[in-house]
């Protein structure tokens, strides 16, 4: 039995390579085994492993490290008093960054910045009148600063480091500088406000089950659902997404996004995701709940 | 009053081919929103931006006041997620389709988009058929609001592309706000493209209103196709003789 002769020579290239040529057909060589098992060697319905860090920040009211997977985000949450005047619709400011980046922000970046404002809009995660000074016009809101550590633009990790830098955060209690005044938007003069280093409150969220955002892919062709999508790979070979925002339980749904791409998703796809997320959104609060027991945090 | 019952004619009217210096040009007017889109392509791409199998998709989104935001960010993300598989963009590899919405009047109040997004993916679609770009099949979308009203206490009450002032009117009972987008071929419902929902849903509200939104969506459809026919007997009039 001869030997067959190769039409050419072949080249030898590193998975690596391979990865980031043709992402399409490196992601269907491990998919389409049998049971099928995705390029990070989770099953196709497996989370990434997670965990949270709280209050590891200073100068901070609230401060949460959170790792899923190979994406890290960092939250600061910080205050500033403005007059009740001044206060918009929301309580809550949020700005997500990449660590490192010099320049404009990139445009995905700026639609999951939008994203998240709009979703905690929504979501009405505390009540803004337990951030109104006494006896005062003035009121105090919050910034919250999501930085992103690798490079990937990951919404449901920076949505939870949010989530995790709330559920500890303290506001310091406001003191009235007696022998200093202000001008307000109204020219009449208040005492200045200061904020006392010793005493603070717990910030009281609506939620005692967290809601937590959770990401799905679902394939073109197959179907198949994929749970928590990460990396460019993953990315590049599936095209239909749904991203669900939803605490844990019976409770209602806050956020749900779907696009399909070249996918078909049906309704059995989203009720799996459903499911899926709620059960997700159980072993976050669960992880979130033991680091704040265990650790550093109140 | 089940969702089904409600399901009102899409008060929605479109006009195409105004802009004289584009490809295609539609506007879209439903509700209290109005926003016109000008597409041009096939056209030369920028080097750097040349994909070498597909064309290049550049959308941009311009609010009706004030500076562009974040929030014309996230609407250009929407649409774009919509189109990239409707348009036929391996048919001409290293061009570029520039597609640019214009927000005339966006409809909603300030905390909201859906008005915005559902107008101009609409208009987006009209303004594609106008310039004569290749699309796999028909693409329309709506808003559907749900919201809390003082009689019932259990069954929450719905706006289907609302007005401004209906919108303002119920502001402080919304319960939940959603844009859903469907493909179509030959009339009927394919398969759904984009949805987008926020406020606080259950899941039988959500396909509840995902089957509404097919219903409001083929009459949405049926619009358009008048609007195309309007447009190709305007142009054709150089025949009669």
């Amino acid at each position: 039995m001869s030997e067959l002769q190769p039409f050419a020579e072949t080249l030898s290239s590193s998975p690596q390579l391979f990865a980031r040529l043709l992402p399409t057909v490196y992601f269907d060589k491990y998919i389409s085994l049998d049971p099928p098992i995705r390029p990070s060697l989770r099953s196709p319905t497996q989370f990434r492993p997670c965990r949270i860090n709280t209050s590891a920040l200073p100068n901070t009211f609230g401060s949460s490290v959170v790792r899923m997977g190979e994406c890290i985000a960092v939250c600061g949450i910080t205050g500033y008093i403005i007059d009740s005047s001044e206060a918009g619709p929301s309580a809550l400011y949020t700005n997500v960054d990449i660590v490192g980046r010099t320049g404009p922000p990139q445009s995905e970046l700026m639609s999951v910045s939008e994203w998240m404002y709009e979703t905690a809009l929504a979501a009405n995660l505390f009540d803004p009148t337990q951030l109104k000074i006494e006896d005062t016009a003035q009121t105090l809101v919050l910034q919250a600063q999501v930085q992103l550590l690798s490079q990937m633009y990951s919404g449901d990790v920076a949505w939870a480091a949010l989530l995790a830098a709330l559920a500890v955060t303290r506001i310091p209690k406001p003191v009235l500088a007696d022998d200093e005044e202000t001008l307000t938007a109204d020219f009449a003069t208040e005492p200045v406000v200061r904020f006392s280093t010793s005493e603070t409150r717990k910030l009281e969220l609506n939620y005692d089950s967290l809601p937590w955002c959770i990401n799905f892919g679902v394939m073109e062709g197959t179907g198949l659902v994929l749970a928590d999508l990460e990396g460019r790979v993953e990315e590049a070979s599936v095209q239909g997404s749904i991203t669900i925002v939803t605490s844990a339980g019976e409770s209602s749904i806050q956020n749900l996004s779907l696009s399909a791409g070249n996918s078909v998703i049906s309704k059995d796809h989203i009720r799996q995701c459903i499911a899926l997320a709620k059960r997700r959104a159980a072993e976050l609060d669960s992880i979130l709940k033991t680091q704040i027991h265990n650790g550093n945090g109140l | 009053m089940t969702v089904q019952d409600i399901v009102r004619p899409s008060a929605a009217s479109a006009k195409t081919s105004f802009l004289y210096r584009v490809d295609g040009s539609a506007s879209w007017t439903v509700g209290t929103a109005n926003v016109i889109v000008s597409v041009s392509g096939p056209i030369e791409v920028n080097k750097r931006e040349e994909l070498p199998d597909v064309a290049t998709v550049e959308i941009v989104v311009r609010p009706g006041t004030g500076v562009t935001s974040t929030r014309e960010q996230f609407l250009q993300d929407r649409i774009r997620k919509v189109f990239a598989p409707v348009i036929v963009l391996d048919l001409h590899p290293r061009t570029l389709i520039q597609i640019v919405v214009q927000i005339v009047q966006s409809g909603d109040t300030k905390m909201l988009n859906t008005m915005t997004l559902s107008a101009s993916i609409n208009a987006t679609y009209m303004a594609l058929l106008d310039a004569g770009v290749p699309v796999r099949s028909t693409v329309s979308a709506t808003s559907i609001i749900y919201y809390k009203t003082q009689a019932q206490t259990s069954k929450a009450a719905v706006l289907i592309d609302p007005t401004r002032t209906e919108l303002e009117r119920i502001e402080k009972d919304i319960l939940s706000v959603h844009t859903v987008a469907y493909e179509l071929k030959g009339g009927k419902i394919e398969r759904l493209l984009l949805t987008e929902s926020v406020g606080s849903f259950t899941e039988d509200q959500v396909f509840e209103c995902y089957d509404s939104a097919a219903k409001i969506c083929e009459s949405t459809n049926e619009t358009m196709r008048e609007a195309v026919i309007n447009g190709v007997q305007r142009k054709s009039r150089w025949r009669e003789t």
